[in-house]
């Protein structure tokens, strides 16, 4: 059986990769807003989902079908902000009510993504382009390479992003202190929209890189929420870095408790792990930008 | 005459507090104005109006001839309202250099040299800020805080610059110091409103003061004078208050 361990370690690392993206997507929102949007795992079910419709059903070729997939999506989740966030923000809800009105967007996406494409299970075919690599006893598939690819392209140009550029600054003081950002004329309900979108996008990228491995259903995104938010607290919600260590770690730990203990106590073994690491952790491995400091929204 | 700033019987309220009943003020170009009273006076009631971050109940505020009273917050600044805020309010997890390109956030259509200019002025008029550009701002003292927070609100270009209690937890040396930079800002024609409880500070840096009492003014005049009314006036301002600490 230990023959396995080195692809489940792998397959660990591919899979969290994805929980790493979708935990820089909730600590995105988490830092100009201070909510966690249960809705993220989502945005991966809808990327691969709509990715999928546009090639199978519509018939478009690979790469337009991706990009319009993840596009679409991008468009769902500005939609999202301004039809349910900025409604709310402005007449100064409590946070627990955007808490509780994602969680209701969280119930409504698959069963629209259900009526709309199906209920089936939809995959396209790999990328290409890329090769397999032979590591150890290991065979990385092209598609698993893609995933490591697109995830470390995504954090250099976070990163950078958010470093380099002044709207990236802008949305990390938007995240440091909303008051003092308006008041240097930074517009901070578009810095929360932006948010949103690039929660969005980055929850659509992993949704078509993680698609073809396998497959996306209506209802992968609960799992897909579940997993980033592990990853984002045990790496420090809103650190990035710290989103892709958490979501390795989650991934890793998820492919060796289903092979060695079961999958009915897989789950069981990862939440205990969590908790004990969390116990020496309690912010998780690295910092979080910002910690409960907000003030009012 | 030259006027910057026309507030005309602005109103404030939080739910059934009124904050200012409809207070009326003008600022000239380059004129260094003050505000004094107590605690609950209305001074940052008045500050957040013009700032934008709370509504105007009534009345109106006039920049330049411009009425900007329902302006939102973030147009505020491009149309030259800059606040250097209460307790300083750096953005400690960035650089300084970060916190002065942010506070020219509205000129993103500039070019890049133009900031980065403006960025090197500000470290000319700070130069112990120079020292620590790149530095987070979180690690500064007080007193460097208050001139990243003011060399902040200058790198938007504003034609009025609102200080709220710019002394507070200062050292006077260091405050002289900062205070002797607003002056030679306000000779250069930039019209500073400054908000302070200590009212002597306040009366000898600025030309003219306004004096607030539970949201209302209750005198104004040049702040000589205001001095020469001497302690008198200043124990009416404060009595029955809990004095100068904030």
């Amino acid at each position: 059986m230990m023959d396995l361990l080195p692809v489940l370690l792998v397959n660990g690392v591919v899979f969290g990769a994805i929980y790493g993206i979708n935990a820089i997507g909730l600590g995105i929102v988490y830092n100009t807003t201070g909510i966690i949007n249960f809705a993220q795992g989502d945005f991966v079910m809808l990327g691969g989902m709509t990715a999928a419709y546009f090639y199978g059903h519509l018939g478009l070729p690979l790469p337009l079908a991706i990009a319009a997939g993840v596009i679409a999506t991008v468009f769902i989740g500005l939609l999202i902000e301004r039809a349910v966030i900025r409604p709310l923000w402005r007449r100064g809800a409590k946070d627990w009510t955007y808490v509780f009105m994602l969680f209701a967007v969280a119930t409504v996406l698959p069963n629209l993504a259900m009526l709309g494409i199906g209920r089936d299970p939809l995959t396209f075919p790999s990328f290409g382009g890329l090769p397999s690599v032979q590591l150890g006893t290991v065979t990385l598939s092209s598609q698993a390479l893609w995933v490591l690819v697109v995830t470390v392209v995504v954090v250099v140009a976070l990163q950078g992003f958010f470093d380099r550029t002044l709207l990236g600054k802008a949305m990390k003081a938007t995240a440091i202190n909303r008051r003092v950002a308006a008041w240097l004329g930074i517009p901070v309900e578009r810095m929360v929209a932006m948010s949103f979108g690039l929660a969005a996008l980055l929850g659509a990228i992993g949704g078509v890189v993680f698609t073809p491995l396998i497959s996306t259903q209506f209802d992968t995104g609960v799992a897909m929420t579940l997993n980033g938010f592990a990853a984002a607290i045990i790496g420090g919600m809103g650190n990035i870095r710290g989103a892709i260590v958490g979501g390795l770690v989650i991934g890793v730990l998820q492919s060796l408790s289903t092979a060695f203990i079961s999958s009915v106590y897989g789950d069981a073994v990862i939440y205990g792990v969590l908790f004990v690491l969390l116990i020496i952790w309690p912010a998780g491995f690295f910092r979080p930008l910002i910690e409960l400091q907000h003030e009012e929204i | 005459m030259n006027v910057v700033l026309e507030v005309t019987d602005l109103k404030v309220s939080y739910g059934q507090i009124e904050a200012l009943k409809g207070v009326s003020m003008r600022i000239d170009r380059g004129e260094f104005v003050g505000v004094i009273g107590a605690n609950g006076a209305g001074k940052t009631s008045l500050l957040m109006a013009l700032s934008g971050a709370v509504r105007a109940k009534g009345g109106s505020v006039t920049l330049d001839g411009r009425d900007v009273t329902h302006l939102p917050q973030h147009l505020r600044v491009s149309n030259g309202i800059a606040i250097v805020p209460e307790g300083r309010q750096v953005l400690g997890p960035l650089t300084v250099m970060e916190n002065l390109e942010l506070g020219g956030f509205h000129r993103r259509g500039a070019a890049r040299a133009e900031i980065v200019r403006d960025q090197e002025m500000m470290l000319d008029l700070f130069p112990i800020l120079r020292q620590r550009a790149r530095q987070l701002a979180a690690t500064l003292s007080g007193g460097e805080q208050q001139m990243l927070a003011i060399g902040r609100a200058l790198m938007s270009k504003p034609r009025l610059l609102l200080l709220d209690e710019p002394s507070f937890g200062l050292a006077p040396m260091v405050f002289d110091e900062i205070l002797g930079t607003l002056r030679r800002l306000h000779a250069e024609g930039l019209a500073c409103l400054m908000v302070e409880q200590d009212a002597h500070v306040t009366l000898e840096t600025t030309s003219r003061s306004y004096v607030f009492r539970t949201g209302e003014i209750i005198t104004e005049g040049s702040s000589s004078e205001l001095r020469e009314a001497g302690l008198g006036l200043v124990e009416e301002i404060y009595l029955g208050s809990a004095g100068k600490s904030s």
